[in-house]
């Protein structure tokens, strides 16, 4: 072996060293490293019963089945900021990506007998066309009204489910299609576990490459990513196509897992496409990372909600009475206080606290490029200026 | 009365076949603890050794000294249905404590209520912890059909009894009919399915039309899933009737104007609009009374069974009649009173329909255990399949495993005289009392508690 080969492997062995790491991708690790040893961790005598503890449920299997529920609410969540925190074109229906995943998957299943393994390719490339019907739009109107038609397609696509209830079962949905692996409590965690993972690698990838770039310029400067010579629409279609098509691959496995079914509440409710945005502007919109961790938290909030009994002394009503409530209530709260997400708040407390905040140095946030402290430039700041100045077109604002 | 309402994985936890079969309920001889164990052995043969344990009643032999119920109800903190269903479970549990002959070889019998949050997922949840944490030795209640379609195979799979008191969907008893030994621990004890709704619609026009002068009706059913069966039921058996559907609509969901439709109403000559309505209900019968429509109105107006509703539309239900289970008024068994008393005695408030079915599911199950001697879930099916008991809703009998309608209860065909077998809807209206409403109960005639009025303006 020669120097050079050598040092080669001593430069990738040090950057899979997890010693080596930045600290957040320190924390990231041990964060990954402990779901995957979750169900490990569950069964030994002592430290067991203090991780039941901290799961979101009175039991180890509940707790795995929530914690892979909650992991299909994220794969959500990543697959909405994929398109809407990285090009700032906020879709308000993100639902319909996962209902056409989840029923396609499920109809072919229980209709046609198709396996699930198959099943689930077919409600992908539904879904991915599904991202071609929004996107191709998306070419001629951009910002609210973009937006709007991504609110009204859900709500037409419940209409039809509703219309011809007899092959989509209207407002009751579908009965449950076959399970992929069965119904055991370990198996269904990694399998949640495993697609997380899968998404969440692919989406990073992609986010950190090139393409993520542009993506990220289309948000910031269109005119500039035009005078670029790229071509926008190539780049807009091709984000909300992957974005459907991972959106649909979650829905479509969810369904075949016990913890989910093909629903419209569960899939497509004003509820999920709400909560899906919350989940990734609370995490940090943008940043995938964020979107994901949102997801958990959002998820998994109520879950641990019920689980008190605690009954307010004035209010004479308990905590779990109040679950919903109080969610919103946190949520909002968290909202104010970090309008760039949990995330970039985060990685900012971090560097000041280990005296790396940027003082002389470039700072490299999450999402590949900016500031974190730098709150004019969040993503979140960027859509809403875009919003804005559509806004002032719309109501005939100076033109400057 | 109504609401709006096959796993076969290839292995499970550690890729079993075996065990994987079990969690999908092919095997009837597999109780819930052996489920808790089947999925612990799972876990330990991926190596994780698995805390195992049943909840606090696990047994399944004899009477265990604390019996647990399992109630599924929608927010029963704030939802009049689903409070009536909580309520009811805790009174049918006080009033168990208190029987010296009902499961009287247990200490204590215990209600766990949960909240469905009207969500598929949400009761999913709720019922496994029942089930696998609290160790419920049967479960009740859920209102929407959304959430006990999708709680279907859970109840399947943990093999424990589960008696509705709200859906209506007949989708759940096709599926105990087409795969008895997978989903026999389902029973409907209310409300009738949604055929049956409808089928007790026409026959009470039979019964009542010439009466209240409906001659000619106008069919008015909203475009949900719910109402397929409702008006398939109608279609089916309206036209053995000498009376002229004079107009049929099946009107979008979520219409909130009903002018239109209502002047289609008044160009067909209806005498009334024989409707089929819950999501909608309200802006309909609103607009009903405020334009003051010359037709009268009634059929299933799942809302107008809310015994808060006058109140709640400042007397605009006034005049509409529907469908219901039981009403305080109605005094369909030596029961119906004695309990809906006891009801506002405990809660302040008289119940909705569900609290009447949630009472009698409970009682039902307490005497075939009693008469058991056991609650295990295979027994207490065989049980309940032979049993016949006369709750606060008539009497409570279920169809047979080869019934197409199977584990539902029975319908009452002589829809005018006491039923030996089945139930019987009552049919009521809301009329005003010293200017508070009262759910006056017009048929079936051996409990009417007043005579029809129609509106002023008609």
């Amino acid at each position: 072996m020669t120097d050079n080969s050598q040092s080669r492997l001593r430069l990738l062995l040090g950057k899979l060293n997890p010693l080596g790491l930045p600290l957040r991708q320190k924390i990231g690790v041990f964060g990954l490293a402990f779901l995957i040893a979750l169900p490990l961790l569950v069964s030994l005598p002592v430290v067991g019963q203090f991780v039941v503890m901290i799961l979101p449920a009175s039991s180890w299997q509940l707790g795995l089945y929530n914690v892979a529920a909650a992991l299909f609410f994220a794969m959500f969540a990543m697959s909405w900021d994929a398109v809407s925190g990285y090009t700032g074109e906020i879709s308000f229906g993100h639902g319909l990506f996962f209902a056409v995943g989840g029923y396609t998957s499920a109809l072919l299943n229980m209709g046609h007998g198709l396996s699930p393994w198959i099943s689930i390719l077919g409600g992908v490339l539904l879904a991915a066309l599904a991202g071609v019907m929004i996107g191709v739009p998306a070419l001629r109107i951009e910002g609210p009204y973009l937006s709007l038609v991504t609110l009204v397609a859900p709500l037409i696509l419940l209409q039809v489910f509703i219309f011809m209830s007899d092959i989509f079962g209207g407002e009751q949905g579908l009965s449950n299609p076959d399970n992929l692996i069965g119904l055991g409590f370990v198996s269904n965690y990694f399998l949640a576990l495993g697609l997380f993972l899968a998404i969440f690698a692919l989406l990073w990838a992609l986010t950190r490459s090139n393409t993520g770039s542009i993506l990220t310029a289309i948000r910031e400067d269109e005119d500039a990513v035009s005078a670029a010579g790229l071509s926008k629409a190539k780049f807009k279609i091709f984000a909300f196509v992957l974005s459907g098509a991972i959106g649909g691959l979650a829905g479509a496995v969810y369904v075949h897992t016990p913890v989910g079914s093909p629903t419209p509440s569960e899939l497509m409710s004003v509820i999920i496409n709400v909560e899906v945005i919350i989940a990734a502007v609370l995490g940090g919109m943008g940043t995938i990372v964020g979107a994901a961790l949102g997801g958990l938290f959002v998820a998994m909030l109520p879950d641990y909600l019920n689980l008190v009994e605690f009954t307010v002394p004035v209010l004479g009503k308990s905590i779990s009475e109040m679950s919903f409530f109080l969610f919103a209530i946190v949520t909002l709260f968290l909202l104010n206080i970090f309008p760039g997400g949990v995330l970039r708040w985060g990685i900012a407390l971090g560097r000041r606290a280990t005296g790396r905040d940027g003082s002389g140095e470039e700072g490299m946030a999450a999402d590949g490029g900016q500031s974190p402290e730098d709150a004019g430039t969040n993503p979140v700041a960027q859509t809403m200026e875009r919003y804005q100045e559509y806004y002032d077109n719309m109501f005939g604002g100076d033109d400057e | 009365m109504v609401n709006d309402g096959s796993s076969s994985g290839a292995g499970s936890a550690n890729g079993s076949k075996e065990i994987g079969d079990e969690y999908n309920g092919n095997s009837s001889k597999l109780n819930r603890r052996r489920f808790i164990q089947a999925a612990g052995v799972g876990a330990a043969a991926t190596g994780f050794a698995g805390c195992l344990g049943g909840g606090p009643g696990s047994s399944t032999e004899g009477i265990p000294s604390e019996v647990t119920i399992g109630v599924l109800a929608p927010a029963p903190e704030n939802n009049p249905i689903g409070a009536a269903i909580a309520n009811s479970a805790e009174l049918a549990a006080k009033q168990i404590n208190n029987s010296d002959k009902l499961l009287s070889e247990a200490d204590n019998v215990k209600v766990s209520i949960k909240n469905t949050q009207e969500s598929p997922s949400t009761g999913r949840q709720r019922y496994r912890a029942l089930t696998l944490d609290e160790g419920a030795h049967m479960t009740t209640g859920v209102f929407t059909s959304e959430v006990l379609l999708q709680l279907m195979d859970p109840i399947a799979q943990q093999q424990t009894v589960h008696m509705t008191t709200g859906a209506a969907s007949p989708k759940a008893s096709k599926q105990v009919n087409e795969n008895y030994d997978k989903y026999k621990y389902h029973f409907r004890t209310g409300p009738i399915n949604g055929y049956h709704l409808g089928q007790n619609m026409v026959d009470f026009l039979e019964a009542k039309g010439s009466d209240l002068g409906w001659d000619s009706v106008a069919l008015l059913v909203e475009n949900y899933e719910w109402t397929n069966p409702v008006q398939k039921a109608i279609d089916d058996h309206i036209g053995d009737l000498d009376v002229d559907v004079a107009m049929e609509r099946r009107y979008a969901s979520g219409t909130q104007n009903f002018g239109p439709i209502y002047d289609s109403v008044e160009e067909s000559g209806a005498d009334a609009a024989f409707v089929a309505m819950a999501h909608t209900g309200t802006p309909a019968v609103v607009q009903w009374a405020r334009d003051q429509r010359p037709f009268e109105f009634g059929g299933i107006h799942v809302l107008t069974q809310l015994p808060a509703y006058y109140s709640m539309t400042g007397g605009a239900c006034q005049y509409t009649v529907t469908q219901n289970t039981a009403t305080p008024q109605s005094e369909l068994t030596d029961k119906t009173l004695d309990y809906a008393e006891a009801y506002n005695e405990a809660n302040d408030g008289y119940p909705v329909y569900t609290g009447y079915i949630t009472h009698d599911a409970i009682m039902q199950w307490a005497n075939v255990a009693t008469e058991r001697g056991t609650v295990n879930s295979d027994e207490i099916v065989k049980g309940l399949e032979e049993s016949s008991y006369t709750g606060t809703a008539g009497s409570i009998d279920y169809y047979g495993k080869d019934h197409k309608y199977a584990h539902d209860i029975k319908y009452n065909f002589t829809t005018d005289s006491p039923p030996e077998t089945g139930v019987n809807p009552v049919f009521q209206q809301w009329q005003s009392e010293d200017g508070s409403g009262v759910q006056e109960v017009l048929h079936p005639s051996y409990v009417s508690s007043a005579d029809y009025q129609a509106p002023p303006w008609v």
